[in-house]
């Protein structure tokens, strides 16, 4: 091993640092821009340990192979870093400051990073080629990079940077918005809600529900099964949290979207998420503790009907890991609705909801978007459940407009319109 | 509020500042977040009457949205279109007139429009803005640019401007609906072939 094998690789982690910092020069502050600056300063980072590398192999005596070879290890490990920030420059550096998004939208994840993230983000809208919404919380991962390239890791200055997912076509489909905050919702546990939920739940009972469960596998009992049961069961409350806060944010909202958008259930094993039906029955129990079902029975009687049916239809366990995921769920479930109230920032209240939709509609149904409603501006999660509403009442209202109504795009831009005229009017008298 | 009552209000939303706003016989319109460029693409003419079958003549509008507090910066020369950020809603006897106002005109910026807006009119309404200075001109959505006059007619149309269908009003700027003129055209392909046994393409 020759020291011309480091000054290669030392002259390719050079020009590959040079090709993610040209690419990234030109780009202008905006939204998401904490991304590309804590990239430009691992790049810095990553330019010092290069050199420091260079000025330590230079400063050795030659010939000593055991140190060279170390010394051309130490530079390898840094070429998969500079390959990783290539990827989220690539990916993700035209979502800067992007203008291709309508202004509704815009104020949409604003609020709802206000409303359930206190310590803030930075969010970078996406267009995913996946039909799907999700967010990825960029600061861990950020973290562990800087850790890899320097003995301390470089903090990411607050706001954090949060990739916001939306699906390619059709980004704007307003009526979707709660699945959004579900989304939003998995930052906001995994920072610390979880660990308030954790505290709360009855320890000492889901603790016997596990162990009753194991006892009746039947097979040898491993680490790695345990470990399944435990990864599952902490997936399926944080989903479950996750839920609450769309609940709590939006109202009956995420119920019509969650009713259209969710998935297939699984049919075999246990998947990442509950079965829906548990999830439903879940969603309208809280709606019920928030008084929403009058409100949602008797303005949508056909689709209460039917989620009722829905969450009553319980489709057993498969199998004891099942039994404990449901049982320890249900354990768990005061403690995961409390910490969801508690944490919202301006849930929607049903009180008076009824009153205040009677007058927005009234403009909707024309095609007027609604700025104010009794002298207040109207709130973002106020006009998405009124399109829910009107989408239902023009679309037949049966259980099938609910999904025609989601895909009713001049629905969506209305109500997306009036978002905008009503942030609009209230940062105006704010300001 | 009953159909009726909607549809004889005046509706001017929303209303920011009324009384900076509402002069003595104009409303002051502000401009919108939204904008309609057409980039320059590699093709030979621009054809406004070009068919669905011959789209690839007609360049795809780029959309950009600005919100409040940011700006768009227009280069002189530059052409797009915009929208008031205000929603206007005329009862069938209201007609409308939107001039610009004449501060953004000394700036060499041209606020042009189809100047008239018909009875029972409901929409934004879309705005032609060009630089015909020497200098950029930074717009902010929120600013004041373009002014409504409005006459009462003697009687309500019997045949108000309307959309097609519910909650169809535009919500941002309209780029050019020439193309639904087809039949006109026909008319004068066939016109173009009968003189001179030519065709217009």
């Amino acid at each position: 091993m020759e020291n011309r094998d480091s000054s290669f690789v030392i002259h390719i982690a050079r020009s590959r640092i040079v090709q993610v910092r040209e690419s990234i020069a030109e780009y202008k502050p905006g939204r998401g821009s904490s991304l590309i600056d804590y990239i430009s300063a691992l790049l810095s980072d990553l330019e010092q340990a290069v050199s420091d590398i260079e000025a330590d192999i230079t400063a050795t005596a030659p010939s000593n192979r055991l140190i060279e070879e170390a010394q051309l290890r130490q530079l390898l490990r840094l070429l998969p870093i500079i390959a990783v920030l290539h990827r989220l420059v690539a990916k993700y550096s035209r979502d800067v400051g992007r203008s291709d998004l309508s202004v509704g939208l815009q104020y949409l994840v604003a609020e709802v990073v206000t409303d359930l993230l206190p310590d803030g983000a930075d969010p970078l809208l996406h267009l995913s080629s996946h039909n799907m919404y999700s967010t990825w919380a960029l600061e861990p991962a950020l973290k562990k990079l800087s850790l890899a390239v320097a003995r301390a890791p470089r903090p990411v200055p607050k706001p954090h940077p949060v990739v916001f997912n939306l699906p390619g076509i059709n980004p704007e489909i307003i009526l979707y918005s709660p699945i959004l905050v579900h989304e939003v919702g998995h930052t906001a546990a995994q920072r610390s809600l979880m660990t308030s939920v954790i505290s709360q739940w009855p320890q000492a009972e889901i603790d016997n529900s596990f162990r009753e469960n194991l006892a009746q596998l039947g097979t040898p009992l491993t680490q790695e099964i345990v470990d399944d049961w435990d990864d599952t069961f902490a997936g399926w409350v944080e989903e479950t949290l996750c839920d609450a806060l769309a609940v709590v944010l939006t109202g009956p909202s995420f119920l019509f979207s969650m009713c259209v958008f969710l998935p297939a259930p699984s049919m075999n094993e246990p998947g990442s998420h509950p079965q829906e039906r548990d999830r439903v029955k879940h969603c309208l129990d809280l709606l019920d503790q928030l008084n929403w079902t009058p409100f949602v029975e008797s303005r949508f009687p056909e689709v209460f009907a039917w989620v009722k049916e829905i969450s009553t239809n319980v489709m057993p366990s498969k199998s004891p890991k099942e039994s404990f995921l449901r049982e320890g769920l249900k354990l768990a479930l005061p403690a995961i609705d409390s910490v969801a109230q508690a944490n919202v920032g301006a849930p929607l209240k049903a009180t008076s909801i009824d009153e205040i939709m009677i007058e927005a509609l009234d403009l909707l149904s024309e095609g007027i978007p609604v700025v104010e409603v009794n002298g207040e501006p109207i709130t973002t999660w106020q006009a998405t459940l009124c399109g829910w509403s009107l989408g239902w009442s023009v679309h037949g209202e049966s259980v099938d407009a609910l999904s025609t109504a989601v895909h009713d795009a001049s629905l969506n831009r209305l109500i997306l319109k009036t978002i905008e005229y009503a942030r609009i009017k209230e940062m105006w008298v704010a300001s | 509020m009953s159909r009726d009552a909607v549809v004889q209000r005046l509706i001017v939303t929303p209303m920011l500042d009324p009384k900076r706003q509402i002069g003595p016989g104009t409303i002051d319109l502000r401009l919108g977040t939204e904008f309609i460029e057409t980039s320059r693409k590699n093709i030979v003419v621009v054809d406004p009457l070009a068919t669905d079958e011959d789209s690839s003549l007609r360049p795809e509008p780029d959309r950009t949205y600005v919100p409040l507090g940011g700006s768009y910066v227009l280069h002189p020369g530059q052409f797009i279109l915009g929208s008031t950020l205000e929603f206007i809603s005329l009862p069938p006897d209201v007609v409308g007139q939107v001039l610009s106002r004449s501060s953004w005109g000394r700036l060499g910026l041209l606020v042009a429009t189809a100047v008239v807006v018909q009875p029972g009119y409901r929409g934004v309404l879309t705005l032609e803005l060009v630089n015909t200075g020497d200098v950029p001109l930074r717009l902010a959505p929120g600013l004041r640019v373009a002014q409504l006059q409005l006459w009462l007619a003697d009687s309500p149309t019997s045949e108000p401007y309307g959309a097609a269908g519910k909650y169809h009003a535009p919500l941002g700027p309209q780029s050019d609906r020439l193309a639904w003129e087809w039949d006109e055209l026909s008319k004068l392909r066939s016109i173009a072939s009968r003189l001179h046994g030519q065709t217009l393409t």
